[in-house]
């Protein structure tokens, strides 16, 4: 009997052992955070390559260089990007894994301070436009992204960053001071 | 070697003119070395000599009155540097902003050669890492050495304190063979304003590497106000934002405050003369408001 039961579980193992090697199981997580890297990679070259056209951003004593290099940018960016929508990074799927990996961070006593570090300082969500392609305003503050959330991110090149406005999440272009992309309520 | 310094003494409950002598009731323990009674810092030859100005771009006349009171303190008190504790211009940051609320301000001290050393608040568009007299070399955090002495400073972005910074950090303290190790940063790890307080997320990521490396100071803004924090692990901690903003009655009642000024504009001088620290915090009236000094805590003595 036990004989029997041994070989059975021994055949359905060696079953299932062909079928994993056949199929091998995909993380969901993981092939999400791969999409959203390409993404941002796509990005990242297409910005790199109007940096080249726009002013050059180097140390100066004229602010007048700086801000010329930043909406130089800015408007390249806009050109290349004019039909560019609100979910081409954030798509939906990997909002709904961000808003995942962040809850943990949000709820509870220690989310209680995260939420409140997320408000410190920050501005009326009606002063940031939620729109792909606007110009963060130079006059509304940056908020504070609490560590704790950053880490719960997958990392970002130097020159795009998140931003939590409100309960909505932001990517910025630091250099180009441009909202690349958002996704609403990524705080519950 | 290495060794390990508790001393400190603070000078408190009074208001003197900078640098003048006056009778002073020893608070703490007294220095090892400072006659008592000397509100001065000991300005000696040869030390590592800064002002700290915390949350200035407004462009006010707060500000300025506070610049003047900086300027006048240099002529007295020769420091070579300034650091920025962020926020450094609020609101538009336009060519004109850049004028008004720091080249006019601070003209007197540009055109006598003092660096500025700038980190940015929440209120700063990183685009200032690109602004020259903020010497931030085009970084959002970064590290130098002052130019005499065994004393290196740790220019942090506290808005966003990401992993490549955090590794940064640790990269840049584990190297470091200073015999001081300062940070400095918006965003206050210990407070005690009624209005942001602590920031405690903040303080879980640095302050194990504050500790593991033997950072001895640490300095913020972010609350408009000064505190001098009583040492917190060996750690000592000023919170300095009012060098342009003023949260009157502010600071609250906590057991962490060794010393609180919530009632006026204030900047800090600091000097640094081997493993002795002293610093002084004046007012926009040119009063005194606090004064001390402590030993760093431990590490290898470095000349």
């Amino acid at each position: 009997m036990n004989r029997a039961i041994a070989m059975v579980l021994l055949s359905c193992g060696v079953t299932l052992g062909a079928v994993v090697a056949q199929e091998p199981k995909v993380n969901p997580d993981a092939k999400l955070l791969l999409d959203f890297k390409k993404r941002v990679d796509g990005y990242m070259e297409m910005q790199r390559s109007l940096e080249r056209k726009a002013p050059p951003l180097k140390q100066t004593e004229d602010p007048a260089k700086i801000k010329a290099s930043q909406d130089g940018l800015a408007a390249l960016i806009r050109s290349a990007r004019a039909t560019a929508k609100q979910g081409e990074i954030f798509t939906p799927e990997i909002a709904q894994l961000f808003r995942r990996l962040m809850y943990p961070e949000t709820k509870g006593a220690q989310g209680k301070e995260t939420k409140q570090a997320i408000k410190e300082d920050a501005p009326n969500p009606k002063a940031v436009p939620l729109k792909v392609n606007a110009r963060y305003p130079d006059s509304a503050p940056l908020p504070t992204v609490p560590p704790n959330l950053l880490a719960s991110l997958p990392q970002l090149p130097d020159d795009l960053e998140y931003r939590i406005i409100g309960n909505d999440l932001i990517l910025r272009d630091v250099q180009a001071n441009v909202i690349v992309d958002y996704m609403p309520k990524a705080i519950r | 070697m290495r060794r390990r310094f508790a001393s400190s003494w603070v000078l408190t409950g009074v208001a003197v003119s900078m640098l003048t002598a006056h009778a002073l009731t020893i608070a703490a323990q007294t220095p090892p070395s400072k006659a008592a009674g000397d509100a001065a810092l000991p300005n000696k030859k040869g030390s590592v000599k800064f002002a700290v100005i915390g949350d200035t771009g407004t462009g006010g006349s707060d500000q300025l009155r506070i610049a003047e009171r900086l300027t006048d303190s240099r002529n007295r008190f020769p420091f070579e540097f300034a650091l920025m504790l962020g926020d450094n211009l609020y609101g538009g940051e336009g060519p004109d902003d850049f004028a008004r609320k720091f080249e006019r301000p601070y003209k007197a001290l540009l055109d006598g050669g003092v660096k500025f050393h700038a980190v940015l608040g929440n209120h700063d568009d990183p685009k200032q890492a690109f602004y020259k007299p903020f010497n931030m070399n085009g970084e959002r955090y970064y590290s130098f050495k002052a130019p005499q002495g065994s004393v290196r400073f740790f220019a942090l972005n506290s808005n966003y304190m990401d992993k490549a910074q955090l590794a940064w950090l640790e990269k840049e303290l584990s190297a470091s063979d200073s015999g001081w190790k300062i940070a400095f940063f918006h965003h206050p790890l210990y407070s005690s304003g009624d209005k942001h307080g602590a920031d405690e997320v903040l303080r879980e990521q640095l302050e194990p590497l504050f500790l593991k490396y033997g950072v001895d100071l640490v300095l913020t803004g972010h609350e408009h106000f000064y505190e001098r924090i009583k040492p917190q692990k060996g750690i000592h901690y000023f919170v300095a934002g009012s060098s342009a903003k003023l949260r009157k009655g502010n600071i609250g009642n906590s057991d962490i405050t060794a010393k609180g000024f919530d009632q006026g504009y204030a900047f800090l001088l600091m000097e640094i003369d081997g493993d002795q620290l002293y610093f002084q915090t004046i007012n926009d009236q040119g009063k005194t408001i606090d004064a001390g000094g402590f030993a760093r805590r431990a590490g290898d003595k470095k000349s």
